[in-house]
């Protein structure tokens, strides 16, 4: 039997959670030098006569001005490639005989980077977009910008196309999936067409992405309160940031919380005399 | 693996393909797969319903390797 103190804490959990402890001082530490360093470092700057506000407006100017281009670029390049992987899985689900494991893996890996394509392409306008909307006061040349525009929001509608026909491919190789992808109800219909196996595997991805979230929105944090000290970029990316990181944590607290009392309740039922 | 399993051969042995068992027992094919490749453990729901179809005890199919200090992890 191991040793327990009065708190009923063993001496290596105790020692583990000095550990941990002394961590995170450390950490709180280096954040603080580290911002210090930044802080004295803008305020060097800017001494010295670098207009780091211009600098990011010129930045954003220069981009605005190319996002259409860029735009153009990415959705030529996500056509290609989707056009190429599509007609690469719809060959390989003509010859599948609805057996062979790896056959069929491939064709998943197929759609997976033909999505992973239209994602990134859809995410490039997105962002052209969001430049297009900041650049609107000070617009260098309208045809262009209304061009711009055009492209970026044709750019929606063929990532979406490119999306449909992933999604109807993976449909014939998993024919019990259900849902329309221009459905409001597609991702509940997607889900209720799963199985275990695969819900099992949505919720451990599903997690994945909310611990990469949770490394992202502090970082984001940071980068906005020291783009506002050194840029002048306003208090609205902070407070998208933070309202964000809010929603994000609190939705898997509330989330964990509701499932616990669903297990509960279920358990309670399973427990309680019938009285039939 | 900690849970080794024998469904691929009771399957050949019912002369079913992995979609027809799938869907004998309410699963899909992809599962099925899954749990032959010993990448998957399905729950005992699942587990009871395999053993079902394929008219054996579910500790027929599914092994639970044992070590020197008992049940592997």
């Amino acid at each position: 039997m191991e040793q327990k103190n009065n708190a009923g804490a063993l001496p290596e959990d105790k020692k583990k959670s000095r550990r941990a402890v002394l961590l995170f001082a450390l950490i709180l530490l280096c954040s603080l030098l580290l911002g210090v360093a930044l802080g004295l470092g803008i305020a060097a700057s800017e001494k010295n006569g670098l207009d780091l506000a211009a600098l990011f407006r010129s930045a954003g100017e220069a981009f605005a001005s190319a996002a259409w281009l860029v735009n153009l670029l990415a959705w030529a390049a996500a056509l290609l490639l989707c056009g190429l992987l599509h007609r690469n899985a719809k060959k390989r689900l003509a010859a599948w005989d609805g057996e062979d494991e790896d056959a069929s893996e491939r064709i998943d890996t197929i759609l997976s980077a033909s999505l992973a394509a239209s994602n990134t392409a859809l995410f490039i306008d997105l962002l052209c977009i969001a430049s297009s909307a900041c650049s609107v006061r000070n617009i260098p040349s309208l045809p262009l910008f209304l061009f711009g525009l055009g492209t970026e929001l044709l750019g929606l509608l063929l990532g979406t196309a490119l999306q449909n026909t992933s999604v109807k491919l993976a449909k014939r190789l998993y024919p019990e999936k259900r849902g329309e992808l221009l459905s409001p109800r597609f991702q509940k219909e997607w889900l209720a067409s799963m199985d275990e196996a695969e819900i099992a595997q949505t919720h451990a991805a599903a997690f994945a992405s909310f611990r990469t979230m949770r490394a992202a929105f502090p970082v984001a944090w940071v980068v906005c309160v020291f783009a506002g000290l050194a840029a002048d970029v306003g208090f609205f990316p902070g407070l998208v940031v933070t309202l964000l990181w809010a929603a994000a944590s609190m939705s898997y607290m509330l989330s964990a919380r509701r499932l616990g009392l669903r297990g509960k309740e279920r358990k309670n039922e399973r427990n309680s005399p019938k009285t039939d | 693996m900690p849970l080794r399993n024998k469904l691929k051969e009771y399957r050949a042995a019912l002369g079913v393909n992995q979609q027809q068992f799938g869907a004998l027992v309410g699963t899909s094919r992809q599962t099925v797969s899954q749990i032959e490749r010993g990448d998957y453990s399905p729950s005992v729901t699942l587990a009871l319903k395999i053993a079902k179809a394929c008219g054996c005890a579910v500790e027929d199919i599914f092994i639970l390797e044992e070590t020197d200090h008992g049940t592997k992890e």
